[in-house]
């Protein structure tokens, strides 16, 4: 029984300390006003696909690192605090998104966020906000739900749009796996 | 004291002489001898803090307090991530690069859709000021 109560004891506090720097590092990101706390996202979408946090220190690192082949890149890693992802396959519109969606928008514009993009059909939604500052942008978030997926993305820190294009356009990466967008483009035309 | 007596004392004396001395058996001794030590144990050390004899189990936490502290230490410590995970991170970058981009490219299709290839273009070049990921998309369209 007291053997109980002590590993009971010792595996608390071994949870604790392995979700500090966790928590460290969220708390970190929380002070800057291009944080956004999405809330419980599971609840409503089930187990992410993707996730992704990038705090300020990795960042700085591939910053540096990407320095001298891409100048640019590292230049915005450099002022970036934080990119966190979170995207979740469906096979349906997942009950209460769009009510979601909304909610978190209303909250937003109250926190200060810019919309900066709004689509709103039965079938899809999309949100894109940005906290601007003294016209700076501090921090973008994206919120794009659809029947097969939903994609929510908050870029935390000082913010250069044409530097953000820039680097995108470096990155070659297909999260599709196929040309579908850019046949979707070509039919459309 | 008369004579008789002194004769008896000394009698007394040489037959208490002649006695040996008995051991006591040694489960007994060491009984004997721990008792100073458990009445010492069970005062309590703060009585104004722990009024009745503290249990055994009381100093586990104190016990496991020592080295939990020292991983705190060295979990507090700034670690240098290795080269692995700056690749990871670069790799995740692009990732949420990548889904931007494709948000971006989305949220174009829609707004040709909704208003038709001409107007997009004066809606999409507006909005490619504040927002280059959807530029990429028209770029794509006019190529």
């Amino acid at each position: 029984m007291k053997i109980s109560i002590f590993r009971k004891t010792l595996t608390l506090c071994a949870t604790l300390l392995i979700s500090l720097p966790v928590m460290a590092q969220e708390d970190t990101l929380k002070d800057f006003p291009g944080y956004v706390d999405f809330g419980e996202l599971s609840s409503i979408f089930g187990e992410p696909s993707v996730q992704i946090s990038v705090g300020e220190s990795l960042l700085g690192l591939v910053g540096s690192l990407s320095a001298s082949e891409d100048p640019e890149a590292a230049e915005l890693f450099n002022r970036l605090n934080g990119v966190r992802v979170n995207v979740f396959e469906t096979t349906s519109m997942a009950s209460g998104a769009i009510d979601f969606v909304k909610d978190t928008s209303a909250k937003l514009s109250e926190l200060g966020w810019e919309s900066v993009v709004t689509v709103n059909s039965a079938d899809e939604q999309v949100r894109i906000f940005m906290m601007i500052n003294d016209s700076q942008v501090e921090g973008i978030t994206v919120m794009a739900v659809e029947e097969t997926e939903a994609v929510f993305v908050n870029v935390i820190g000082s913010i250069n749009p044409e530097e953000l294009g820039k680097v995108m356009n470096n990155f070659d990466i297909n999260i599709n796996g196929d040309d579908s967008e850019h046949d979707e483009d070509d039919a459309t035309e | 004291m008369n004579k008789d007596d002194k004769t008896l004392d000394a009698h007394f004396d040489h037959l208490l002489n002649q006695l040996e001395v008995e051991k006591a058996p040694a489960s007994l001794t060491r009984r004997l001898k721990r008792i100073p030590q458990e009445e010492r144990s069970d005062k309590p050390r703060w009585p104004w803090l722990f009024p009745g004899p503290l249990p055994k189990w009381v100093m586990a936490p104190a016990f496991a307090a020592v080295p939990l502290a020292l991983l705190v230490v060295v979990m507090m410590q700034p670690r240098q991530p290795s080269p692995a995970e700056v690749e990871q991170a670069r790799q995740d970058l692009a990732v949420a690069f990548a889904y931007l981009d494709k948000v971006g490219n989305r949220t174009g299709n829609q707004i040709q859709t909704v208003i038709g290839g001409e107007l997009r273009h004066s809606v999409k070049d507006q909005l490619s000021e504040h927002m280059p990921f959807t530029e990429q998309s028209l770029e794509e369209e006019t190529t």
